[in-house]
């Protein structure tokens, strides 16, 4: 046991220890509302000389209270609900495309077409009801034109987009790589790195948004990111992700070390997380699907419609004539359908009349062009309007599963946020508790060192007399 | 579970934003009264949605065609019944003509008024519709019948689709009612008659007058058809437009919101937005810091 000059030390330790934990307290009250800071803890011991129990304390460093299971979840969550995200806002543009709830969708420009078709029965001569046909004709195809040319838009879009994210990733894959190096340095030195290591999961979730990522710990803190079945990290190392179309125009991500020749690994189908598979997903599937189906639609319309009108008669007697042009093919026919110049700009060109000798009042053939509005001409089975619900109903569904996608993942990350933030966040309650304890036993502290000074005094007194 | 300011706070917000958006939703559902007001929100009703869009569209077309027809049916019964009444006047010139007992001056007025039933037979035969000569068939533009009574139209029908898969004709044949193509050739068979009477030959005149009961009989043949055509178009549109209320029905019950229902949602989910702040004022209130 130590005298009264033990007793001195012993306080002035005691001092040191409380003021650290003070210290410690304030930094997590500071960093309360920072991103992913982890919560630190002073670690306090007691301190033993040799064998010899000094009863003093010491301070032996900071504890992050890390939890490095619920952090992995925490990354895969965001990777996940920044895809769903991602993919649902790409898909409600689709959709508004083929929203008919207000009357005013590509349906039913349809519709208008066929209507015109009946009056031009009706009135087979009338030149305003053939100008009317010609002109619903160039409103379906010119609103034909603009949906494909969205959707197609949209692609081109997503192209450029994915450009950016990757370019993104490869700043953050190299920002983590150079915080590693430091972590690792700092670490190799004795030193705390817990806030290059706050920094670097920063990084991380940043990265985890644009691709689902996978980390794996190493000895000094460091950490090795994977994605996609390649490491995109290790130590300071990085590889770097690239972004190009395929020969059939789909994206296509391959990983390359930087400033390496070799054509680097095809991660296109290992991606399953984050913007980047959102991406691929929403302009490769399903923007894809949608408009080769409208594509298809827009060209079995045309084309039959197309049949029967060649096979009537304008007022001049000539047949021959379609309405559209529409190529030969269903591929891109959404946007280059055209009124034909067969018949543009003469509604006397519109064949109503099977055949001359039934002009100018003849309307057989108004009527077959009607009739297709009911034949199965679309999609091998469906009529134009089937059709086009199924069109409309596809979508539909799509969103409609985006939609509670967002739901379910936005949920999952909420539980994987709490269950890190609960070990790893900072709780002000239990830091006013601490500053408290460490404010008490500092006090404490303080009274001990009067005792002792006050001893002492008594001692120099009555011996110095 | 140790719970922080961070989960207090993300707990308010996330449900209050969770509640919010309810609320849009219902506030949308309730302005529009459209249950469905984009296809994700129901894929399979609004995929029939669009179908039965479509229908009614048609339906329209159909009935607006109909409307467009109708008039020139009219037209045509109606001058048939005129061109009825002028053979029933001949067949009456004929049968005094033929009586035999007539002087010459009687004779004369007969020959005159047949004359004059020949014109009008052809005033008739020229009747226009809305599109042109009623009954030149499909050849609108030049008049059926020349000065002579020569028909110089066709037996083209004017053909219509009256409803789903109805293509129906909707003239009345001029070359089937006035001409040889219905089996007696009406001008030229009143113009025997004025010819008959005019020459005072009685035979003639007997002669005529068998023809002019087949012409006439044609006529109205041809008139009741006209009638038919007339019935066929009411009786398409009536079921039409009972086709009409019943999509609108049917689309009303799948895309329409039923209000009731979307009003104590919209008040519902009110009272738990105001639920929700005043948990979350409490649950941000727990707090200890005040008390230190």
């Amino acid at each position: 046991m130590a005298g009264l000059s033990g007793l001195l030390n012993m306080a002035r330790d005691a001092l040191a220890a409380q003021s650290y934990g003070l210290n410690v307290t304030s930094q997590n009250i500071t960093n309360a509302n920072t991103p992913l800071y982890v919560r630190r803890e002073a670690v306090l011991q007691t301190q033993a000389l040799g064998t010899e129990t000094t009863g003093g304390v010491q301070v032996q460093g900071l504890r992050r209270a890390a939890d490095v299971y619920a952090d992995r979840s925490f990354l895969s969550a965001t990777s996940m609900q920044s895809a769903a995200k991602e993919y649902d806002s790409q898909l409600s543009s689709v959709e508004t495309l083929f929203n008919d709830s207000g009357a005013t969708g590509f349906g039913s420009t349809l519709d208008q077409l066929f209507a015109t078709f009946q009056q031009l029965s009706a009135r087979p001569s009338d030149p305003t009801v053939r100008q009317s046909v010609l002109n619903a004709a160039d409103v379906f195809a010119s609103r034909a034109n603009q949906v494909a040319d969205t959707m197609a838009t949209q692609r081109t879009d997503l192209f450029d987009k994915a450009t950016e994210l990757v370019s993104q990733a490869n700043q953050r894959a190299q920002e983590i790589a150079k915080l590693n190096q430091q972590i690792v340095s700092a670490r190799q030195a004795g030193g705390d790195a817990s806030d290059l290591i706050d920094q670097r999961n920063l990084k991380l979730l940043d990265l985890a948004q644009i691709v689902d990522i996978r980390t794996v710990s190493g000895a000094y803190d460091d950490v090795m990111v994977q994605a996609g079945g390649t490491t995109l990290v290790e130590g300071s190392n990085t590889q770097q992700l690239s972004v190009e179309l395929d020969p059939s125009g789909n994206i296509a991500y391959t990983a390359h070390r930087s400033g390496s020749a070799d054509g680097g690994a095809d991660i296109t189908s290992t991606i399953s997380g984050g913007q980047l598979f959102a991406v691929k997903q929403a302009r490769d599937v399903d923007i894809l699907d949608v408009s080769n189906r409208f594509d298809k639609f827009v060209f079995d319309v045309a084309t039959a419609l197309n049949a029967s009108h060649a096979a009537g008669v304008g007022l001049d007697g000539q047949g021959g004539r379609n309405i559209f042009d529409v190529g030969t093919t269903a591929d891109g026919a959404g946007r280059i359908i055209a009124l034909s110049g067969d018949v543009a700009g003469h509604p006397e060109f519109i064949a109503a009349a099977s055949d001359a000798g039934e002009l100018p009042g003849g309307s057989s053939n108004a009527v077959i062009l009607g009739n297709v509005a009911s034949t199965p001409i679309v999609f091998g089975n469906r009529t134009p309007a089937q059709a086009y619900g199924d069109i409309v109903g596809d979508i539909g569904s799509r969103r409609s599963a985006s939609k509670s996608d967002v739901d379910l993942r936005a949920g999952i990350l909420q539980q994987s946020k709490s269950a890190r933030e609960s070990g790893s966040g900072v709780s002000l309650d239990e830091e006013m508790v601490n500053l408290q304890k460490y404010q008490r036993a500092y006090q404490a502290t303080g009274k001990v060192l009067a005792t002792v000074d006050d001893l002492l005094a008594e001692l120099i007194q009555k011996v110095g007399a | 579970m140790r719970v922080t300011e961070t989960m207090r706070f993300d707990a308010v917000t996330t449900q209050l934003s969770r509640l919010s958006e309810k609320y849009m939703g219902a506030a949308q559902q309730a302005s529009t009264g459209q249950r469905i007001n984009a296809p994700s929100d129901d894929p399979v009703a609004a995929a029939e949605a669009a179908r039965i869009r479509a229908s009614l569209s048609t339906t329209d077309a159909f009935r607006g065609a109909i409307t467009l027809v109708r008039g020139d049916a009219q037209t045509a019964e109606s001058s048939l019944d005129a061109a009825g009444q002028v053979l029933q006047r001949a067949l009456e010139l004929a049968m005094t003509g033929a009586n035999g007992s007539t002087g010459p001056d009687e004779q004369k007025a007969l020959a005159t008024e047949a004359n004059q039933l020949v014109a009008q037979m052809v005033e008739i035969g020229n009747t226009k519709g809305a599109q042109g000569y009623l009954f030149g068939g499909t050849s609108l533009d030049t008049p059926a019948f020349d000065a002579d009574g020569n028909f110089a139209g066709n037996d083209v029908d004017h053909i219509l689709q009256i409803g789903p898969g109805q293509p129906t004709a909707v003239n009345v044949s001029g070359a089937r009612a006035f001409t040889s193509a219905g089996g007696r050739d009406v001008i030229q068979d009143l113009k025997s008659l004025a010819t008959a009477l005019v020459n005072g030959d009685s035979d003639a005149v007997r002669t005529s007058l068998d023809d002019l009961k087949n012409s006439h009989e044609q006529v109205v043949r041809e008139r009741s058809r006209a009638g038919l055509v007339l019935n066929r178009l009411d009786l398409s549109d009536s079921l039409l437009a009972q086709g009409q209320t019943d999509l609108q029905s049917r689309s009303s019950a799948i895309t329409s919101a039923d209000t009731n229902e979307v009003y104590s949602k919209l008040t519902q989910l009110q009272g738990s937005i105001q639920q929700a702040v005043s948990v979350g004022k409490q649950l941000l209130d727990t707090s200890t810091i005040q008390r230190f």
